[in-house]
């Protein structure tokens, strides 16, 4: 990242390279759209350009950062495209999607089957992996939660608090 | 209002920035379709060479003056990515 933050356009190529999988899988999770990954993506790694001089080690990888910034970028993508952020049915446009994958928005698929995140995702209920997708994928808030799956409000506060707790549990993520 | 219920901990009503870090982190990665990885680099270049070139040609010239004392004309900096 320091190289990085010394214009070495080299290192910049070469750290392209070795994460634009990682960054366009997740802005197309997010986005559902693969013109609209390929912005973010895009918009990602010119940020990092420019801001690599701020990144610091102490609080985290340079991979971590990067998809923390795509994260956030594709969340802006996805409310400026789409204002029904509540879609009733976002798995609908699965043009928009590779043919690999039946539920982009699935954690247990999502997640590569050596990591932690797998095995724990595999312990949740189908309900407690959705709502958790709903949170890291389109941001939600719980009642945007109940509105999206007709639950009540009370149900959605309690299946999502227990299923982090879990994971904090699970993953000893606090 | 009126309940007795001690308040939840709201660390607990949405996922930590450290969960999120473990879930974007741990999902597999999707490969662009093939042509895009490389035509989205040449976009990202087009952006970012520009303003790359103008620090290296600042950078050149500084060094370049700091050694003979004067500034060296011509001589644009190499890119690579030019149209």
């Amino acid at each position: 990242m320091q190289r990085i933050a010394a214009h070495d356009q080299p290192a910049f190529e070469r750290y392209y390279r070795a994460t634009v999988s990682r960054v366009f899988g997740l802005a197309l999770r997010i986005t559902r759209n693969r013109a609209t990954a390929e912005e973010v993506a895009e918009d990602v790694y010119v940020q990092l350009w420019h801001r690599a001089a701020s990144f610091d080690a102490s609080r985290g990888s340079p991979l971590g950062w990067t998809l923390t910034i795509c994260r956030s970028r594709a969340l802006d993508a996805l409310r400026r495209r789409d204002p029904a952020v509540l879609d009733p049915d976002p798995h609908e446009r699965t043009d928009a999607w590779p043919e690999t994958s039946s539920d982009p928005q699935d954690l247990l698929q999502a997640s590569r089957q050596s990591a932690t995140l797998h095995a724990a995702m595999q312990k949740l209920a189908p309900l407690q992996r959705q709502l958790l997708s709903l949170a890291f994928f389109a941001d939600m808030a719980h009642a945007q939660m109940a509105a999206h799956t007709g639950l009540p409000l009370g149900t959605v506060k309690s299946t999502l608090r227990r299923t982090l707790a879990a994971l904090r549990e699970d993953l000893g993520s606090p | 209002m009126g309940k007795l219920d001690p308040k939840p901990d709201p660390s607990l009503d949405r996922p930590s920035p450290q969960l999120l870090r473990v879930l974007q982190e741990e999902l597999s990665p999707i490969e662009p379709p093939p042509g895009v990885r490389d035509s989205l680099l040449v976009r990202i270049l087009k952006r970012t060479v520009r303003a790359g070139r103008e620090w290296q040609t600042r950078q050149t010239r500084q060094n370049r003056q700091g050694i003979h004392g004067k500034p060296e004309s011509k001589r644009p900096p190499q890119d690579p990515q030019d149209d």
